[in-house]
């Protein structure tokens, strides 16, 4: 009796602590959606913390008038969407030679790969701007997609390689005995093979290159040209009073993201997990 | 994790050598190797270079050795505090959400807790959204007139500093960090629920008969079957704390003064906004090594801890 009332306390105790943490993380949105349905007026009457008396969806159609949101939305996507497709494309061909052809200088190759895992972006952003000032990509789309690529690299070879490496070698051999070419061995014997780590290196670029700040901020000067993130920078500075609106924007923001983080959930946190694990 | 793949990597080496080459193989790097080169070795050694000169991004480039270096260091209060700042955040980033990703694992896999996968959604949420709107939302909970948390402070009559967090040299550094926290132990927790759902059960079990407490399970059981997944961790943690970026430029830039500056916001303002780039070059080295210095030194740790 006593042993189960003890089990029992620390079972609940166990519930409220995971429940409390669980609304303290989520709290934040919460409030910013209420925030976001508010006027200015509401807020200095009844704080920030009151639920919207009315529901201002007002200012989720004004604030595609005020802030170029469908400018950054697009921006936003065809630079993932290129730098995925890309990123894919070149490190799938990247790792292929290293987990199953003989080459010299095999291993200096491999070690650039290395190195280009630990890069901050902070170590070749000066030269980069200038670089891409002189071939006149600044303040382009280009210079938003060429330098990401290259920095995604590195860890795409290092990923598909080392699920490369696990395929048995035999499969491989006996296509090539029967005078398979190395491309159809990569496209039909090796790719389909490729499926879970796939799934997370476009999980992980995808998400990387939605979410990068840094790299747009330096590079990109021109309203027309800015991602999501950087647009809700600037779209914060220049409405610096108006919560309401910033937090219209920031969840109009947040909506692609969790709205696909809803929907592939599962594949999401597996492609994550994969990725960062593996190895 | 990354770096482990080394001693792997010469094992190849003897298994398949170099005897003979495959043209072909040359081909399907050039693609990425071309990127790698244009976009990240190439500037890389340009930064080297840069950072032994005085250049100020027009004027034609100067050599003046390591002087920027010997600058950073004694005359550059600016570039101590975010270096102090920094590596304060690396000793956070890589024990707090570490920590809380362990307890919170535990519980949820040892716990026997219903809903996990409810709990861990919740969790990993904010990693999800990009920093600079959890950036953009938590500098209006920090505000000192508007914000929700001084409102409740101030119901519960508890005293507040009059400037808000961010507005506070002392406490700014603890009000950003409290930002990183709830961002990445969502992403801590999943990882090492993923590494203990794998952990031998009958462990525990064995542990159980002998009469060991859910304490001593916690030490002797649970925390060497996590050793691998722990490293990891901390080094990705380390990684993400050095190169702190957006959370410091969408909430204070910097400010107030320049209380928090990180190496990374130092880089970008010499660089980009006072055009001193053989300073910003030289910082954004002495990140790069202090990132090298560090991943090494704990996977050398954990080699020298497993033989």
């Amino acid at each position: 009796m006593n042993m189960t009332r003890s089990l029992l306390l620390r079972r609940t105790l166990v519930y409220a602590f995971m429940i409390c943490t669980a609304l303290l993380t989520v709290a934040p949105f919460l409030l910013v959606i209420s925030t976001s349905l508010k006027t200015m007026n509401d807020i200095n009457m009844d704080g920030p913390l009151a639920l919207p008396h009315v529901f201002h969806w007002e200012n989720y159609s004004r604030i595609w008038e005020v802030g170029n949101f469908l400018t950054y939305y697009k921006n936003s996507v065809i630079v993932t969407v290129v730098v995925v497709v890309l990123v894919v494309l070149l490190s799938m061909l990247g790792a292929y030679p290293f987990a199953f052809m003989k080459f010299r200088g095999k291993s200096i190759f491999f070690l650039i790969v290395l190195w280009g895992l630990t890069v901050p972006l902070d170590l070749i952003i000066i030269p980069l701007f200038n670089n891409l000032r002189s071939m006149g990509l600044l303040n382009t789309i280009w210079a938003l997609i060429l330098p990401q690529i290259a920095m995604n690299i590195p860890f795409s070879i290092f990923l598909l390689r080392g699920f490369m490496k696990d395929i048995p070698y035999a499969l491989l051999e006996s296509a090539r005995i029967d005078g398979s070419t190395e491309a159809k061995n990569l496209y039909h014997i090796i790719m389909p093979m490729l499926y879970p780590p796939m799934v997370s290196l476009i999980v992980f670029t995808a998400i990387g290159t939605w979410n990068n700040f840094m790299l747009p901020t330096i590079l990109i000067q021109n309203d027309a040209l800015r991602t999501l993130p950087v647009g809700l920078n600037y779209f914060q500075t220049k409405f610096t009073m108006d919560y309401p609106m910033i937090a219209t924007a920031a969840v109009v923001s947040a909506l692609p993201a969790a709205l696909a983080y809803i929907i592939f959930q599962r594949k999401i946190i597996s492609g994550v997990m994969v990725g960062a694990l593996k190895e | 994790m990354r770096q482990e793949a080394m001693p792997q990597q010469r094992r190849t080496f003897r298994r398949r050598g170099a005897e003979k080459t495959n043209p072909l193989a040359y081909l399907f790097l050039l693609p990425a190797f071309a990127m790698l080169a244009l976009f990240m070795i190439w500037p890389a050694l340009q930064t080297v270079y840069i950072s032994m000169t005085n250049w100020d991004g027009i004027s034609p480039k100067k050599f003046i050795g390591l002087q920027n270096y010997i600058h950073l260091f004694t005359d550059e209060p600016m570039f101590l505090q975010a270096i102090k700042n920094t590596l304060l955040w690396v000793v956070g980033g890589a024990t707090i959400p570490v920590g809380l990703g362990l307890i919170f694992a535990n519980l949820l896999v040892r716990g026997n807790i219903r809903f996990t996968k409810w709990f861990q959604m919740g969790f990993f949420f904010p990693q999800i959204i990009s920093s600079v709107i959890a950036a953009v939302i938590w500098k209006w909970i920090y505000d000192p007139s508007f914000g929700p948390l001084s409102t409740i402070l101030d119901h519960l009559g508890i005293a507040r500093p009059m400037t808000g967090w961010l507005g506070n040299p002392d406490l700014v550094m603890y009000a950003l960090f409290v930002i990183f926290v709830w961002g990445s132990f969502g992403y801590t927790t999943m990882l090492f629920t993923a590494a203990l759902q794998s952990v031998d059960s009958q462990l525990y079990d064995a542990a159980n008969i002998d009469g060991c407490s859910a304490w001593g399970q916690f030490w002797n059981v649970t925390i060497p079957g996590l050793r691998q997944t722990m490293t990891t961790v901390i080094i990705l943690m380390t990684i993400s704390s050095f190169s702190v970026f957006d959370i410091v430029m969408a909430t204070t830039k910097g400010g107030p003064g320049y209380s928090s500056y990180v190496i990374s916001y130092y880089v970008y303002t010499q660089g980009f906004i006072v055009n001193r780039l053989g300073f910003a070059a030289a910082a954004s080295i002495i990140m790069t090594l202090f990132i090298l210095i560090v991943s090494r030194t704990i996977i050398w740790m954990r080699e020298r801890d497993q033989s």
